[in-house]
């Protein structure tokens, strides 16, 4: 779509040892502005000056809708508040730390947990 | 109850966000404008912006982006309102028609949260792989642009930097990385975020740039292959990519601040940068390339192009036309060029967007004094600052005009045998000129037929190819063909014509008292009756009545010296009905008319009233005398035919157009000064137009079919802040504020504006030479303080500006520090002379609120400003207000009256104080409604007796007022901070104390808009015509996004059915972004959500009009009535602005 994008950088390219130079200020403007997209090269070409004052007040006609079109998306924001879900996630993770930690070590755990937790452990690892 | 009706006159101008993508189809290339509540789509055309659509939604657009999802060959926009509700839009068009499909949306506001203090930020992956959105501190909402998924999870994220400026995606990045500025402690510093959706969470920092400069508030992320970003500073420019870093400080940037940017190429090379003064710059990075083979930024090069209105945003379009999107001023279309005009500058204008935001302060005024107000606003701000003058009325567009003075009547005709009016006749004191039309040629021909040496009373064409000319000498009839004279008339008496009318068939004349009725016919005109009346004859008509009727049977006759007006039978010219007019103004034209299959007598005068009557057309009884006043000059009235229907025109100093709508008579204003004879001209290159001649020229023009709001812009170059009119000697008080910037010789003002261009200054006396700033005079700064150099300071100013030119009279300054806070223009006491009066306050930084301050009383006469009265006040005097012959102002928490003296001074007489800022005054008899910063509205009454105040009635919510008026004896109108409006009513028959000072809160409506100012007043002419909408009162107001609105009272049996309409419209109107009416209307603040109450949306009702027949019939099904009374109902509720 863009017609001379290349080109541009490329005379830039050329021109650079020009900016660096003592040139005069309208002369690196000029460069500047040279080039600028074109995307369809007639747009704006017709433009009358006087345009503007015979409509100064052009506004576009109001579009109002009366065809219901299903969405096909909703946005839904997330309802658990971070603090919770950062809980969890570090929960999450010390657990399964310490899980790591723990079972190497193993020295005296309570019996209880010990089996309820050795259950589970193996689940997780299995993960 | 108080039910009130609320309608937007004219729509927000202020343009928050614009952005060009192609939106309506793969090829086109669109600008998209956002307008507070409203969006405005643009196609780009070789003629330039060609308007397509324009959207309302239920919010206040707070964000709004283009993105293209990969795979789509077009563009969609996102918005997010201010009120949370997101939505993506797509445009589907067919041919001409398009429509908007909600693709998704869903409300992303949290029930906790802190709002951001920098606002709403969204940024959209270039990827479109997902949106990121800052609306709390501390947190980032990330929604996940999923195809697949019915549902768009937006899930939040913890961001551990408190204060964001500003955030962007990155380009080239394997996953979605953030990069952001933050401010903590230390200063201002960038990270980057990279972004993992599987884990909910920021996963790594791939680089940081702390420290950054204090000041920087922009990330420009640079496309691939550089990618990176630029982040603008206020006197810095950086680029960094986590490897490269460069710096620059170039020195054009550094006099304001680069508040929106623009890129210009789609590779990121250059980009376009605006600041707070409306500079406009170009960025263009240079780039090297490494002896790896990678582009890297060697080089940013910042140039400065020209000025342009004080941007909010900027989006470039193409060929090198830019959209410049202004808050504070009219947007503009911008071309760049290569080379500099003589003032060095690379931009040029090509179009302008009136805009009248932000509204300040308006009055309403009713100059000509016929009944129709126009509204003057202090619109804009700084170096957009200006004063709007709008009036409600039929434009004129004009297509062509011709310079000829002294015209005396005028018409068109057809010359052989055109079917198109080809010639123009014109008539001057002494002589006939006749013009040709030849396409858009106008030259001087003549008709051999014709005499030219005399005034022409009448020309027409007539029967069988003919046309026929009047002047004082004679009738004569001449042959369309060869234009030779076929017949001539002239008066037996041998006295002269004075007075003629004339249809295709029939002519009467009148010589003095003598009347002569004379039938047309081929080659031939024959006296079919004479009379003599006992007065001369003023004007006449012979216009036939009733639809494709050629003849008429009656003749209109206004009269000299008794003054009347009559009806004769023809050809008899017997009298049917005299109505004596009273009074002593001649009538200077007479015409029947039929609209809409009622006939009617209008009757002009020459003081510029009109008296009209229902005709009966075989009786010629004349009933139902009606008068209005239309201009102040003698009056002529023409019909014209547009759009089929007949309409008058009355040629006065005021144009007004006449016709006729649900069988009444609408009188509206034609937006030109004067018009004193037109004509109806359908030629080939001027169809269905009018020709109107002025004192000096002739304009072809066509006329607008409807009547809406026009605008005139009186350019200040600073912001006005107040405004006020004095009547007694046709000047408006203003008060504006510019900037004046501290330099080696003293202080200086920014640019020449109103105040320094004023036709005489004077300052306040303590200033001294100081304060004459342009003479260089330093001094009052320097002691303790050294000057800052570049520091701005406002500089307040009382401007006097006469009413008809717009010119600045006189300009009074104040003292440094003191910053005018209100103005009115008084009488006080018994002293005759009217008084501005300005109230003000000493701003010093180290306090919390003003201490000080003073009321100054300027008198205007004879070109001169005199100080009267001082004041010295111990605060800021908020509002002033004229009660009872004397004066009330607020002045900090306090409310205050003062009494004139006969030694013309101001001297205290009592005090209100329970308020926190007395910020609003407005009074009605005994009465004072005051608006408090938070405390909402107290009205208090003021006893005459003991000569103090007591406080009768408060509304105890805690809202934050931005403007109050009175709506009558026992109803209040408020509106606050959060874009609502509320209606409060006191309740002074309730039994107990309690109950009695408290003001309910009976009425709610969100505006969507900020409340700025109330004024009584109605744009369109009152006391003219029929009405039969039920409204009372009418309160007009403006707003900070530049929407004037107005509140009218309405019955409860009105209220219900209207309420029931808007009901069925919005379930039949379907809403973009699907965000309920209800919702949106609902009265909401931080603190509560309540829905709306005893308010009509009047601008949901009157979309009714715009509706298909189908629908229009579903409506009027749903609350039982025929579409045809529901359309004119809404027609008339339209009428009321």
């Amino acid at each position: 779509m863009l017609k001379n994008n290349d080109n541009t950088i490329l005379k830039i390219k050329l021109l650079n040892p020009l900016l660096e130079g003592e040139h005069s200020l309208e002369m690196s403007v000029s460069q500047f502005l040279e080039g600028l997209p074109s995307y369809n090269e007639n747009n704006f070409t017709k433009f009358h000056v006087d345009n503007s004052t015979r409509t100064p007040s052009k506004r576009p006609s109001v579009y109002v809708p009366t065809k219901d079109y299903p969405s096909e998306q909703i946005i839904v924001t997330e309802k658990t508040s971070i603090l919770l879900k950062y809980m969890q996630q570090h929960w999450d993770k010390k657990y399964n730390n310490k899980k790591r930690d723990l079972s190497p070590q193993s020295h005296e755990p309570p019996k209880k947990r010990l089996r309820t937790d050795g259950s589970r452990e193996t689940s997780l690892n299995d993960y | 109850m108080a039910y009130n009706y609320v309608v937007t006159a004219h729509k927000p101008t202020a343009v928050t966000a614009c952005v060009t993508g192609n939106f309506t189809s793969p090829s086109d290339l669109n600008l998209i404008v956002a307008k507070n509540t409203r969006l405005e789509i643009y196609l780009v055309t070789p003629e330039g912006l060609r308007p397509i659509k324009e959207i309302g939604l239920y919010g206040k657009v707070a964000v709004m982006k283009l993105f293209r999802p990969q795979h789509e060959k077009k563009d969609l926009l996102f918005i997010v309102t201010m009120r949370y509700n997101a939505m993506i839009l797509e445009c589907i068009s067919d041919g001409d028609n398009i429509d908007i499909i909600t693709k998704a949306h869903g409300n992303v506001a949290d029930r906790i949260g802190k709002p951001s203090e920098t606002g709403i930020l969204a940024v959209i992956d270039p990827k479109a792989r997902v949106i990121g959105l800052r609306l709390y501190d501390g947190l980032f909402k990330i929604i996940q642009l999923d195809k697949d998924n019915y549902e768009l999870k937006a899930s939040n994220f913890r961001m551990d930097e408190q204060q964001v400026h500003d955030v962007e995606f990155l380009h080239g990045c394997a996953n979605p990385t953030l990069i952001l500025i933050h401010q903590d402690v230390n200063g201002r510093h960038v990270k980057t975020h990279e972004i993992s959706m599987r884990e909910k969470e920021f996963v790594k920092i791939p680089w940081r740039q702390d420290n950054v400069e204090t000041e920087a508030s922009i990330i420009i992320p640079v496309p691939s292959p550089l990618g990176g970003a630029i982040i603008i500073g206020q006197e810095s420019i950086l680029y960094h990519d986590g490897i490269t870093s460069v710096v620059v400080a170039p020195p054009v940037i550094k006099q304001s601040t680069i508040i929106c940017y623009a890129k210009v190429d789609p590779g990121g090379l250059r980009y376009l940068l605006g600041d707070m003064a409306g500079h406009l710059f170009m960025l263009f990075i240079e780039t090297e390339t490494r002896t790896d083979g990678n582009e890297v930024v060697k080089d940013l090069k910042v140039e400065l192009l020209g000025e342009i209105a004080t941007p909010e945003c900027i989006t470039y379009l193409d060929n090198g036309v830019l959209f410049i999107g202004s808050r504070i001023g009219d947007s503009q279309l911008i071309k760049l060029n290569t080379k500099a005009d003589e003032s060095c500058s690379y931009v040029s204008v090509m179009e302008t967007f009136t805009n009248l935001a932000p509204i300040l302060d308006m009055c309403v005024v009713d100059l000509e004094r016929q009944g129709q107000g126009q509204l003057v606003t202090c619109s804009g701000a700084f170096k957009e600052g200006s004063l709007r003058i709008i009036r409600n009325g039929i434009g004129i567009q004009e297509h062509a005009s011709i310079d000829l003075p002294g015209i005396k009547g005028m018409w068109a005709l057809q010359l052989a045998g055109s079917k198109l009016d080809n010639t123009l006749v014109l008539s001057f004191v002494g002589q006939t000129r006749v013009l040709s039309l030849n396409g858009e040629e106008v030259e001087e021909t003549d008709i051999e037929g014709f005499s030219s040496d005399q005034q022409t009373f009448y020309c027409g064409n007539v029967v069988d190819e003919q046309i026929i000319q009047v002047t004082p000498s004679s009738v004569r009839l001449v042959s369309a063909q060869n234009k030779t004279m076929s017949a001539e008339w002239k008066a037996p008496t041998e006295k002269n014509i004075s007075v003629v009318a004339c249809n295709s068939c029939q002519v009467i004349v009148s010589t003095g008292s003598a009347l002569y009725y004379l039938e047309i016919h081929p080659n031939e005109l024959i006296l079919k009756g004479n009379t003599t009346l006992d007065v001369e004859v003023a004007c006449l008509d012979i216009t036939p009545l009733g639809e494709d009727a050629t003849r008429s049977n009656l003749v209109a006759v206004g009269l000299w010296t008794d003054i009347s007006a009559r009806i004769l039978r023809l050809p008899d010219l017997s009298e049917a009905t005299k109505e004596l007019l009273g009074g002593e103004i001649i009538p200077r034209s007479v015409l029947m008319a039929n609209f809409e299959g009622h006939n009617y007598l209008l009757c002009a005068l020459g003081d510029g009233s009109m008296f009209y009557f229902s005709l009966h057309k075989d009786s010629g009884a004349l009933t139902d005398k009606k008068k209005v006043t239309l201009g102040t000059q003698p009056t002529v009235l023409k019909t014209f035919r547009s759009l089929s229907t007949t309409n008058v025109f009355a040629c006065s100093d005021r144009p007004t157009v006449i016709y006729s709508s649900n069988h009444k008579l609408v009188f509206s204003n034609v937006n030109m000064k004067e018009v004193n004879h037109m004509c109806s001209l359908n030629a080939e290159a001027y169809p269905d137009s009018l020709a109107l001649a002025t004192d000096t020229s002739v304009t072809i023009g066509t006329i607008d079919e409807i009547q809406k709001l026009h605008i005139r812009t009186v350019p200040l170059q600073e912001s006005a802040r107040r405004i006020t009119y004095q009547e007694q000697t046709q000047t408006f008080g203003v008060v504006t504020a510019r900037i004046d910037i501290q330099d080696s010789t003293g202080l200086n003002p920014a640019r020449q504006s109103a105040s320094t261009m004023a036709q005489s200054v004077t300052i306040s006396s303590s200033v001294g030479s100081l304060a004459v700033s342009k003479s260089g005079g330093s001094g009052l700064l320097g002691g303790a303080n050294a000057p800052d150099y570049g520091q701005e300071t406002e500089v307040h100013n009382l401007l006097v500006i006469d009413q008809n030119t717009f010119e600045v009279l006189h300009a009074h300054q104040l003292m440094q520090q003191e910053y005018a806070m209100s103005l009115i223009s008084c009488q006080l006491g018994n002293d005759p002379n009217p008084y501005f009066i300005v109230g003000t306050a000493n701003v010093n930084p180290e306090e919390s609120e003003p201490k000080q301050g003073r009321l100054l009383v300027f008198h205007w006469s004879e070109n001169k400003l005199a100080q009267v009265s001082e004041k010295e006040i111990k605060g800021a005097c908020y509002s002033l207000s004229e009660f009872n012959g004397k004066l009330l102002a607020s002045i900090n928490s306090t409310v205050r009256l003062f009494e004139w003296t006969a030694e013309k001074e101001l001297r205290l007489e009592c005090s209100h104080f329970n308020n926190i800022i007395s910020l609003f005054l407005k009074t009605k008899g005994d009465f004072i409604l005051i608006g408090d910063l938070m405390r909402s509205m107290t009205l208090l009454q003021y006893k005459t007796m003991e000569g103090s105040f007591e406080e009768i009635a408060r509304d105890y919510n805690p809202n934050w007022m931005t403007a109050v008026e009175i709506l009558d004896d026992d109803v209040f109108l408020g509106a606050e901070n959060s874009y609502n409006v509320f209606v409060c009513q006191k309740d002074g028959a309730a039994t107990t104390d309690e109950e009695r000072s408290q003001m309910h809160e009976v009425g709610q409506f969100h505006v969507g808009d900020m409340v700025n100012v109330f004024r009584h007043g109605s744009l369109v002419m009152q006391n003219v015509g029929e009405t039969s909408t039920p409204t009372r009162g009418c309160v007009l107001f403006g707003t900070v996004g530049g929407a004037i609105g107005l509140v009218t009272q309405i019955t409860q049996d009105f209220y219900e059915f209207l309420l029931e309409l808007q009901t069925k419209l919005a379930t039949v109107i379907k809403s973009v972004g699907k965000i309920e009416h209800s919702y949106w209307r609902a009265f909401h603040t931080d603190i509560k959500t309540e829905n709306s109450e005893a308010f009509i949306d009047g601008d949901l009702i009157e979309s009714f009009l715009d509706l298909s027949q189908e629908k229009m019939k579903e409506v009027a099904d749903g609350v039982g009535m025929t579409v045809e009374n529901l359309v004119k109902m809404i027609e008339d509720l339209t009428r009321i602005h």
